[in-house]
């Protein structure tokens, strides 16, 4: 019925305006534009006239390069001296005075707002029912540098910025195919983030890309200031320690991701971008295993995934032992940790716990201080907890020879760290309550939880359990590149099949 | 996207675990002797009982399938006569938490901590198991396999380190006291697996050749069984069946290198096997009382049973004589009859008799 009524409105089609169309008047579609920011001092608005009309430009100082405004748009406006043909006045002014690759034609107003609020140069012409949109963007950016997370060996040495557009650039040069594909978004309702949605067509998934859309439409905040804002909506596990949401800081790592047929969201102002889904195993590789020869690779993997092992158990698998089962130590050795422990305050579950409370005091203040005197703390920290703890008495040298070890391996899987963290003090409280037997209880129910988080249909144990053969050769093992062949590793071989 | 889609190496992990952990807690008793060689073969009686006792689970789930394949349904909802089944099954499982539990805590209160309550530990090990089944049997099932190779490499790492303990002297004729002596403790070995019955729950759930994955977990079951039987007799020889827990009381002679004793570390893998067997009893018991009582949700369900199940505990932790009942061989016989042979017979029956058959379900 729609197509065959030419007054038929779709209600889809109807949105609410702010401010309404482009107004003939020139100088009054200023006037709106002033009165909607009240005045604010970074709104620039000015009048000149061309061939004898009116002509309004306005633009957001700091987000514009005012030299590319000038040469490119005002001189060459009010220096015409010609004559501007009638009715197809902004026609002529894009085709023939003003410079630039990016220019748009717009009649409502509400858009050229809000693309005046993204840097662009807005051009009124007096008696035109449209504004020119003009491209001279010039926002603040930090330049491209090596990111500070997900550090590689032998990678490349860009990192993301956060500027979505210049983020995007460093993706699409490392995948020049039109299968790329790029879909935008905006998100808050205040902030009104552009994000990216990347993917792979062909490779992707067309459920798990819907589902993601689908979680990524029901989001409704009023900010989105970073990924940790999306995370929310596209993890559904929300109680779990672990998340099937990743982020990374790297355009080869995300590019990598979008190959295996994920999905990955670029967010305007912040150098994380988040990739979907993410399976456990993903904590333990990284791009430089893929550089590596695979024996070496294989091998790295196997020491993350033992020191992600350590880093949560070795603690309370320590106090369990030396409170409940010191008969599974050596004499000798049972001797040293009796004698030394004999001489401290308090119990090894005590002692292990105020030692991993003051070693996270210690990293946040260090994350969070001012980086001058990020040394001082340093320096406080380590003799307070290596040496006056230990002559005073109140920690036992073997505690801090464990958390030191704990702690260095927890930093080892940086993207575990949050989960290790509350993990490790958790099963140092059972291991001091009811030993080994109760670490086991509380290993057991970490390991069925983890088996039992599903996300868009992909188990996030997976390829380990549910067991695919073939998806082992690059998980905790990497076989060589000539047999992992040319699709390295495809996810969506690990979703659950539909009946 | 099935979150629950379990495939049928998966759930026989879960039952591998499940049974194995019977063997780990095997309790000596003066009417069943552990130390004689003939308990070696016993494991091979196990496949052979196994697998034929089991024939009527996988008639009855080949011919609902069959069924099934043809686009008819079985209309079990608002039906008393399956309500009543199913009350009977949550009867059995929960008398098999009972039994896991009171094993448990027998056993932790009287080698792994002496002269401790261990009332607390067993009802906190009760509400973990409970919301685990709440995970479902996709989780328990793809966490099992992962328990089963450190299980399975842990024991053997531990048995083989038993190895120079072994005295061949130990081994006794076979078939001293008899055959039907032999039998009769064989059989009795046997039905301590009466998790065979959960098979009939969660066989329509589950991917792949059930049938050979089945015979596979038999003869792995047997096996092992064997393997630890085989370092049981031959490190304690007689002197196993003057030990409560006759297995346990083996593995603490085991040594190697730096680790003077071992048990700690094999009980702790025991563990696993124990959580998974519970979890696995409680999904039956809520699948169960969810076709009795269809609006009663499943959390609501997990904390009444864990409620009941520690109260009961809390009863029968400490006293010998309960928890001998719970450990009465009759008991554990008419469990293993009632959930492996007699209801899915009285099912086939009823299925083959009524035909409670719904056409073109899959349109409805």
């Amino acid at each position: 019925m729609a197509e065959n009524n030419k007054f038929f409105i779709d209600v889809d089609d109807i949105k609410p305006t702010t401010f309404g169309a482009v107004r003939e008047n020139a100088v009054e579609n200023g006037r709106i534009i002033k009165k909607a920011f009240k005045g604010s001092f970074d709104i620039v608005v000015k009048k000149g006239y061309c061939a004898g009309k009116c002509i309004v430009f306005a633009n957001c100082d700091g987000l514009c390069n005012s030299q590319k405004i000038a040469d490119n748009a005002i001189r060459p406006l009010l220096s015409y001296d010609g004559t501007l043909p009638e009715g197809e006045e902004l026609e002529f002014i894009c085709d023939n005075i003003i410079c630039g690759t990016e220019q748009k034609k717009e009649t409502s107003l509400d858009i050229a707002v809000d693309m005046l609020l993204r840097g662009t140069l807005l051009i009124f012409v007096e008696g035109s029912k449209e504004c020119v949109i003009f491209g001279v963007q010039a926002i603040p950016e930090r330049a491209i540098s090596e990111p500070d997370t997900d550090v590689q060996e032998f990678g490349s040495r860009e990192g993301f910025t956060e500027n979505m557009k210049t983020n995007l650039t460093l993706v699409r040069k490392r995948l020049c195919t039109s299968d790329f594909t790029i879909e935008m978004q905006e998100h808050g309702l205040k902030s009104k983030t552009r994000i990216l949605l990347c993917y792979m067509k062909g490779r992707v998934d067309p459920d798990i890309l819907n589902e993601v859309k689908s979680r990524l439409n029901g989001i409704d905040m009023d900010t989105v200031l970073g990924a940790g804002y999306l995370r929310k909506a596209l993890d559904t596990k929300r109680l779990s320690f672990f998340t099937m949401v990743g982020q990374t800081e790297r355009p080869d790592t995300f590019a990598a991701k979008i190959c295996e047929g994920k999905i990955g969201i670029i967010i305007d102002g912040t150098p994380f971008a988040l990739i979907v889904p993410r399976l456990f195993i993903e904590n333990f590789q990284t791009l430089d295993d893929y550089i590596n020869r695979p024996f070496f690779a294989t091998f790295m993997r196997i020491v993350r995934f033992l020191a992600f092992l350590i880093s949560v158990f070795l603690p309370g698998i320590f106090v369990a032992v030396g409170l409940f089962h010191q008969e599974m130590l050596p004499d000798d050795m049972l001797y040293n940790i009796v004698v030394m422990e004999s001489n401290t305050l308090f119990t090894l579950t005590l002692e292990a716990l105020i030692i991993h409370f003051v070693y996270e005091t210690v990293r946040e203040a260090g994350l969070r201080m001012p980086k001058s005197i990020g040394h001082a703390v340093s320096i406080v920290g380590a003799l307070v907890i290596g040496d006056a703890a230990v002559t005073a008495g109140l920690i036992g040298a073997p505690m801090l020879i464990i958390v030191a070890l704990t702690a260095i391996c927890s930093l080892v899987s940086s993207d575990l760290y949050q989960p290790i963290s509350v993990l490790r003090i958790i099963f140092i409280v059972i291991g001091g309550a009811t030993g080994l037997y109760g670490i086991m209880i509380g290993a057991a129910a970490l390991v069925i939880s983890l088996a039992s988080m599903t996300d868009y249909g992909i188990p996030f144990l997976a390829p380990v359990s549910p067991f695919k053969k073939e998806m082992l050769r690059d998980s905790l093992v990497r076989i060589s590149m000539e047999k992992l062949g040319k699709n390295i590793f495809d996810i969506n071989k690990l979703k659950f099949k539909n009946k | 996207m099935n979150k629950s889609r379990v495939s049928a190496p998966q759930f026989f992990s879960l039952l591998y675990l499940s049974v194995l952990s019977s063997i780990f807690m095997y309790i000596s008793s003066p009417e069943i002797s552990i130390s004689r060689t003939d308990s070696l073969l016993r494991p091979l009686v196990f496949i052979v009982v196994s697998i034929v006792a089991a024939i009527p689970v996988f008639v009855l789930h080949k011919m609902v399938d069959k069924e099934k394949k043809m686009g008819k349904k079985a209309v079990i909802k608002d039906n008393v006569f399956f309500k009543i089944i199913s009350l009977m099954y949550a009867i059995v499982w929960v008398t098999g938490i009972l039994r896991t539990l009171a094993r448990f805590d027998l056993f932790a209160s009287s080698e792994l901590f002496p002269g401790n309550d261990m009332t607390l530990f067993i009802m906190a090990l009760v509400t973990v198991c409970g919301l685990l089944s709440l995970l479902g049997l996709g989780a328990l099932s793809r966490a099992a396999i992962i328990f089963t190779v450190i299980v399975v490499g842990v024991t053997g790492f531990v048995m083989i380190s038993l190895w120079g303990d072994v005295d061949f002297l130990n081994f006794t004729p076979l078939f001293e006291n008899g055959v039907g002596s032999f039998i009769r403790d064989s059989l009795l070995f046997c039905v301590q697996a009466f998790e065979i019955g959960t098979l009939i729950l969660f066989l329509p759930g589950i991917k792949g050749k059930v049938i050979k994955s089945f015979i596979f977990w038999a003869v792995l079951s047997g096996v092992t069984f064997s393997v630890i039987l085989f370092f049981t007799v031959g490190t304690l020889g007689v002197f196993a069946d003057t030990q409560l827990f006759p297995t346990y009381t083996a593995v603490t002679l085991a040594k190697f290198g730096l680790l003077e004793r071992m048990d700690a570390l094999e009980t702790a893998i025991w563990i696993l096997c124990v959580v998974e067997k519970i979890s696995l009893y409680f999904l039956a018991v809520i699948n169960c009382i969810k076709t009795v009582f269809p609006k009663v949700s499943k959390k609501g369900t997990c904390v009444i049973l864990i409620l009941v199940v520690s109260i009961v505990l809390g009863i029968i932790s400490g006293d010998l004589e309960k928890f001998g009942f719970v450990s009465y061989s009759p008991l554990t016989i008419g469990l293993y009859a009632v959930a492996v042979i007699v209801l899915p017979v009285v099912l086939i029956i009823y299925f083959k008799k009524v035909k409670p058959y719904e056409e073109n379900f899959e349109n409805n």
